[in-house]
């Protein structure tokens, strides 16, 4: 009878296996690529407050304006599709309350941002939140407070937020970027410093253009500026406080100094020294002024780039016969080569994170900006032309802005210089807009937090 | 087949004429040249990335240093510059290097190095706004300017 | 010269409430007998499945491609393919810190789900595949 019973159960259960049986488990592997759609509402205001605030800063609708530097942050992103406006079926005040999900999935918005701006004593006042619209869920509101004339900040920021939460990493939209802009023929170029916001809004110029200028890179706090300058004819590196505008030279060299950067704690500048026809690479603690030679070698030794930690430098130097890039130790020891593919390199620039650098290459007569690992592995070619150079990183190591200059007709006309960004996948290579034509790009990091 | 033998010697005598102008990827034309006073050119032009003086530009440097000690007041600046096709940076380094190349001769033939100062623009001032090889060696030069 | 004001200082993040994500008590992953899987999906069960869900998973395209991030979701469905319950297996790690990636690949993860529903389920057989575990794996998007 047991037995019997025994029997029954093992039958049963080959029969239907219920609870032991395996739960199916279907691999998904593959999905679509295409930028995520969502909708960005204008942030809504009260007559009121919109009549005050166009009082304010002579701008119509300012919550409008808000949601249009959003939208066109995340879409030159490349990773998100902003959808029109006119598709939306809610207002914007009721939205911001309480979204009718099923109207936004209509509209095949994945992710909803409504917000709302107040102006109360003398304070803009403006608060998103960002909702999963398929989930039908909240998954951000922040609000901030500010003087009304940080607008345009404003909109960076919750770009910034919108960006860290859907992505996971941050973002880079609360930024400046500081170049060289020129103007006039090829042979006799005007060039001045300016600094203008990520997206090509308010820039100033910080120099008059008598004399040329050269290669601007921020220091870690953005509020200074170490560049080249032809002051008196006397090319040398100096250190500009953007702020207060004083300007004074780094250290006493009897010879051109050039290719500044600062040391990720903004402590010293590193650049290269020319003396006699040889170039190698010092640095100056801006403290102390104590000058160090990091490189001694005949060759040409330039264009360093410090690693995020400090305790590496990469340069480019021609000491092999040809242009290439090397990397050593802070101190000067350890030099080692780490560029070995066909044709030029220069310009290596350490990535944020620190586990690349990106770098120019001039091969069989066109130029290109790459990245390989900081031990020359891996070497990825992200855009190619006929001249373009000195990549810098977006603050999160993911998009790269550099310049490209044009090349001229058979009478030497059509000369331009241009800014270009490109994500580090290669991909979403985009016409980085200026007021003038445009070079030596260099990215802030984020101003806020 | 006459007509195409004329076309064909067309054709090569066009080349020809931009071949004489570049011997061995150094310019050796005079477009651009001035001069510091008669017979004594103020420019030496460079092979690609490299600051060797040919003998031409030997020839010229001397006829500078000849010029010099005649005219013991006159100081010189000299002017180091490379073509468009190298990155920003390592082009001041380069037009550095040509420069000293020149003083460095100067030198040897007398002239003190208080007389000579060297100055570099690298890519940023270039003499033909051209992108082509010709275009780009009459840039790559030292140019010996007078500085009083 | 831009405002000299510290403008990080002004900007006052005077509200900053982050999303409560909705708890919910993570269960023991059931072990799974090798000797029973010749119950699964036939395989053109299968392919119309995962072609539904390839359409409606908008992968994040900020996504490190070098990372372990596979996202398992189980499932509790209906007859007709609409899902009753979506449960993360590994869901304590959307909420840690450092796991933003995964979080982010999580709820996009959730979203082709919700997107697709009704599922395109086998017309027979509910009992086999009422509960179903779909494993969401991006990086052999993200590396090509």
């Amino acid at each position: 009878m047991k037995n019997k019973i025994r029997l029954l159960f093992y039958i049963l259960l080959i029969l239907f296996p219920f609870k032991s049986l395996a739960l199916i488990e279907v691999d998904i592997t593959r999905g679509n690529l295409s930028p995520l759609p969502l909708a960005v509402s204008s942030l809504s205001s009260s007559e009121n407050d919109k009549e005050a605030l166009k009082k304010e800063l002579d701008i119509k609708d300012l919550g409008l304006e808000i949601s249009k530097i959003v939208e066109n942050n995340l879409k030159k992103s490349g990773l998100f599709n902003p959808l029109n406006k006119d598709a939306f079926l809610q207002k914007p005040d009721i939205a911001h309350l309480k979204p009718r999900f099923e109207d936004w999935a209509l509209i095949k918005a994945q992710a909803l941002i409504t917000g709302k701006v107040n102006f109360q004593d003398e304070k803009l006042r403006v608060e998103f939140r960002l909702w999963d619209v398929l989930a039908g869920k909240e998954m951000l509101a922040l609000a901030f407070t500010t003087v009304p004339k940080n607008w345009r900040r404003v909109g960076h920021i919750i770009s910034d937020k919108v960006y860290e939460r859907l992505t996971g990493e941050k973002g880079y939209f609360d930024t400046r970027i500081i170049y060289v802009s020129e103007k006039g023929p090829k042979t006799q170029r005007i060039k001045k410093l300016a600094i203008m916001d990520q997206d090509g809004f308010n820039t100033k110029y910080l120099t008059l253009g008598n004399e040329l200028v050269l290669t601007p890179r921020f220091n870690p706090t953005n509020q200074m500026v170490t560049y080249l300058s032809y002051f008196k004819n006397l090319p040398r590196v100096y250190l500009l406080d953007i702020e207060t505008g004083m300007q004074e030279v780094v250290g006493d060299f009897p010879g051109m100094t050039f290719a500044p950067r600062f040391s990720p704690d903004g402590k010293k500048i590193i650049m290269s020294f020319a003396m006699d026809g040889n170039s190698d690479i010092y640095t100056m603690d801006l403290e102390n002024r104590i000058v160090e030679r990091i490189t001694n070698h005949p060759s040409i030794d330039t264009s360093p780039s410090y690693s995020p930690d400090g305790k590496y430098i990469a340069f480019n130097s021609d000491r092999s016969g040809y242009q290439q890039i090397y990397v050593m130790k802070s101190d000067g020891t350890k030099v080692k080569r780490i560029s070995f593919g066909n044709g030029l390199y220069g310009t290596p620039v350490w990535s944020p994170r620190g586990d690349l650098i990106a770098f120019t290459k001039l091969h069989k007569g066109k130029f290109y900006i790459g990245v390989m690992r900081t031990n020359g592995k891996g070497e990825r070619l992200l855009t190619e032309n006929y001249y373009q150079e000195a990549p810098s990183w977006s603050p999160n190591g993911r998009v790269l802005i550099f310049y490209r200059e044009t090349k001229t007709n058979s009478k030497g006309e059509g000369f331009s210089a241009k800014l270009w960004s490109i994500d580090l996948t290669g991909y979403n290579e985009r016409l980085v807009e200026t007021e003038t034509d445009a070079s030596d790009p260099s990215w802030s990091s984020l101003l806020s937090n | 087949m006459f007509l195409s033998f004329l076309l064909s010697a067309c054709a090569t005598q066009t080349s020809k004429k931009i071949d004489s102008q570049i011997q061995g990827d150094v310019y050796t034309g005079t477009d651009t040249v001035e001069y510091l006073a008669d017979g004594v050119p103020d420019r030496v032009f460079f092979a690609t990335n490299e600051s060797v003086l040919t003998t031409a530009s030997r020839e010229t440097l001397r006829k500078q240093a000849a010029w010099l000690r005649k005219n013991p007041e006159v100081t010189v600046v000299l002017e180091g510059h490379a073509d468009e096709r190298g990155t920003r940076e390592y082009n001041l380094a380069l037009g550095e290097r040509r420069a000293n190349a020149a003083k460095d001769y100067l030198m040897t033939y007398g002239i003190s190095s208080s007389r000579v100062s060297v100055i570099s623009y690298g890519k940023e001032r270039p003499v033909d706004s051209g992108s082509n090889p010709l275009a780009w060696s009459k840039n790559r030069r030292s140019v010996t300017v007078k500085a009083n | 010269m831009f405002d000299p004001n510290s403008i990080a200082a002004l900007i006052d993040k005077s509200k900053e409430e982050q999303a409560e994500t909705t708890k919910k008590i993570d269960k023991v992953t059931q072990s799974q007998d090798p000797s029973m899987n010749l119950s699964g999906l036939t395989l053109s069960e299968e392919d119309a499945l995962k072609a539904q869900i390839f359409g409606c998973w908008s992968i994040p395209l900020g996504l490190p491609y070098n990372e372990n991030l596979l996202v398992r979701i189980k499932l509790k469905l209906k007859p007709d393919g609409s899902v009753i319950k979506t449960e993360i297996l590994d869901h304590a790690r959307m909420n840690q810190p450092g796991q933003a990636f995964y979080k982010v690949l999580a709820e996009s993860a959730l979203r082709a789900v919700k997107l697709c529903q009704p599922l395109r389920v086998p017309t027979t057989g509910y009992e086999r595949w009422k509960d179903l575990q779909l494993n969401f794996d991006a990086r052999e998007m993200l590396e090509g």
